[in-house]
């Protein structure tokens, strides 16, 4: 496990057993839910319509009747459930966590875990990117959730205490967030819950309407697809339906697959709610199991604001942020879809500054939108209206895409380094792509065909602005989040 | 005009040994060798009659993309390495069909990585390589004389220390 294992420079004091916080009692149970669910269906198709057979089963034991083949399912199912749950219970007793904190240092969690290998981690919560509280289907009937902690160094690096009761779960994101957000934990004791506002909710007709429409395009063209082979198969003749349906026999895979995702996205995203913390965005989604992720402002890399071509018409956006150590994580959407007005002032909102002019697509930018080299035509004929960059006060915007029009803005303070890359063709062309590198889990932020000379000139203000914003993050622990009501176009 | 772009003027802009060269042609030598057993053998099949002319085809192939390497590309893109240091950050440009220029703050470096292969040792030359929390940032300096490479490593750590910013 390679958290943050770093040499620690203070000490950090060794708890007490009995100090150490236990997970829930039932976490084993639904560790091993499958076989003891597997256990169960067993248990019941071999004695479910007669609970007699009981005694059949102990002649059987003694050798008087054979068995037959579900109730020797049943009988190693259940055993492997049973070791599996004991198991699970030996390794409960041995998981613990804690959370320690000098007065006026920022706290450390510690995670001891490990049946035969003890692990002892201590994650510096300082490092945390995001907190989610998750509830899978079966756990949430029982009310129990999962508290996950992400780190920068990856999905290896994360923390899943699972499970806790609801309660504790969301008792203990609090006091996690406490730490994560502030220098000194004692100065922000004093801020309450009650300062969370609730600023979006997608309504889940909207949801399953927009849903389709974006992936309208794939699912079509796979339509059109079949359909295409099916008037071949029967203008050409039955003869050459088989080589037809070899052809139909994938797309049709492909088409089952794409609807599968469609269903998977709307369940996950279903009754999204969207709330703002005094230090960051908390979303909760989710219709058979629920995820609940925490944003600090201070902690997000990329925002993007995606239109797809279907979008457009109906002046919907998507909105979605980059943290680093996420990955693909579902989390990673803010707004599965809104209207423009609303999706710009999210993204605004996280990013602390106005990213985008009202009016959508079509949005009147003046002179602070750059665009591409006069020549970019020629390489990309299809995106060259909707290209651009625009250097705000704190962070850049880049505009890209042909059918999804992406707007991604990243803060300067977070640029890692900055890159220049030119092709052969571009340069024949006498442009160049611009590049800004992020960390590990986020997507690249390119602007691409820039003119050389403007190129240049975007290098040279782009690395010159993340000097200053880093030089400010290190100086002053000046918060990134806007003071009090954040500036929104309206 | 591209050229002021990746090799902005005015900046002390250092170019890589020439011993990267040779380093560099160890691959193609191999590719050279692979073509010329491929072309052993066509001749041989081509002796025991059963055979065509086109069976010499890929040997020839290979021999001329080896040929082109060796004299032409190696050579070329070894000397468009480039690399300058700035008082806040690291410009290291490479390519010339594909040109490169990438700009790394010495407070972004987490790791500074020197390896040598080998062949790199043999020759003594090593890799500096800047790593930063993005796994983007493609900022590696190759062919470096050893102590070059050590000098480099040492001041830019020096230089990562007093500037270092996290993520």
């Amino acid at each position: 496990m390679s958290l943050d294992h770093e040499a620690t420079p203070q000490s950090v004091p060794e708890p007490a057993a009995e100090e150490l916080r236990r997970l829930h009692p039932l976490t084993p149970l639904f560790r091993s839910w499958r076989l003891v669910g597997l256990a169960g269906a067993l248990g019941y198709g071999a004695f479910g319509d007669d609970l007699s057979r009981l005694v059949w089963v102990w002649q059987a034991l003694h050798g008087d009747a054979e068995l037959s083949l579900v109730v020797r399912a049943f009988l190693l199912v259940f055993a492997a459930a049973l070791a599996s749950v004991g198991l699970g219970w030996l390794a409960w007793r041995a998981t613990g966590f804690a959370i320690v904190a000098e007065a006026g240092e920022p706290g450390t969690l510690l995670y001891h875990r490990g049946l035969l290998i003890r692990q002892r981690s201590q994650v510096r919560l300082k490092r945390v990117q995001s907190v989610d509280v998750n509830q899978p289907f079966l756990p949430r009937v029982f009310g129990l959730a999962a508290v996950k902690l992400d780190m920068a160094a990856g999905e290896d690096a994360s923390v899943n205490l699972s499970y806790l009761s609801r309660g504790d779960a969301w008792a203990l994101r609090e006091e996690i967030l406490r730490h994560t957000s502030a220098e000194t934990p004692s100065a922000d004791a004093v801020r309450t819950p009650a300062t969370d506002v609730v600023i979006g909710h997608v309504e889940t007709a909207h949801l399953v309407k927009a849903s389709l429409l974006d992936g309208a395009g794939v699912l079509l063209s796979m339509l059109a697809w079949v359909v295409l082979a099916v008037v071949l198969a029967l203008t050409i003749g039955w003869k050459a339906l088989a080589p037809a349906l070899t052809a139909v026999i994938p797309l049709t895979l492909g088409l089952l697959v794409a609807l599968r995702k469609q269903v998977a996205t709307i369940l996950r995203d279903a009754d999204f709610t969207v709330t703002r913390t005094p230090t960051g965005i908390r979303t909760r989604a989710g219709l058979t199991s629920t995820a609940n992720r925490t944003v600090d402002f201070d902690r997000v890399q990329t925002v993007r604001i995606e239109r797809p071509l279907l979008w457009r018409r109906f002046g919907w956006a998507r909105v979605d942020v980059d943290v680093a150590g996420a990955g693909e994580a579902a989390g990673a959407s803010l707004m599965p879809v809104a209207d423009d007005v609303a999706a710009v002032a999210l993204a605004s909102d996280v990013a602390g500054e106005v990213i985008e002019p009202v009016g959508g697509v079509a949005a009147d930018w003046g002179s602070v939108l750059i665009p591409p080299g006069e020549r970019a035509r020629l390489l990309d004929p299809w995106a060259v209206s909707w290209l651009g960059v625009a250097v705000l006060e704190h962070g850049v915007v880049s505009r890209t895409g042909v059918l999804t029009r992406t707007l991604s803005y990243v803060p300067f303070a977070r640029v890692q380094s900055v890159s220049v890359r030119q092709g052969w063709l571009q340069r024949r062309l006498g442009l160049a792509t611009v590049y800004l590198d992020l960390p590990s889990g986020t997507s690249r932020w390119l602007a691409p065909h820039r003119d050389v000379a403007e190129a240049g000139d975007l290098v040279l203000r782009l690395s010159a602005a993340a000097r200053q914003h880093r030089r400010g993050a290190s100086a002053a622990p000046e918060p990134a989040t806007p003071d009090g009501e954040p500036t929104l176009p309206r | 005009m591209g050229d002021r772009l990746f090799l902005e003027p005015g900046l002390d802009w250092q170019p890589v040994s020439a011993k990267l060269v040779t380093e560099r042609r160890v691959p193609v030598a191999g590719l050279a060798v692979l073509g010329l057993g491929l072309l052993a053998w066509a001749s041989f099949a081509a002796s025991t009659g059963a055979s065509y002319a086109g069976q010499g085809i890929p040997g020839v192939i290979l021999l001329v993309v080896a040929a082109v390497s060796w004299f032409v590309v190696v050579p070329r893109v070894v000397s468009s390495w480039r690399y300058a240091e700035r008082e806040q950050d690291l410009l290291v440009t490479h390519g010339r069909l594909w040109r490169s220029l990438s700009i790394v703050p010495y407070g972004r470096m987490q790791v500074i990585e020197v390896s040598a292969n080998p062949v790199a040792r043999r020759l003594g030359i090593a890799t500096v390589k800047l790593v930063t929390a993005s796994a983007s940032t493609d900022a590696s300096i190759p062919g470096l004389p050893v102590h070059v490479a050590h000098e480099l490593r040492d001041r830019l750590a020096a230089k990562g220390e007093a500037l270092s910013a996290g993520l």
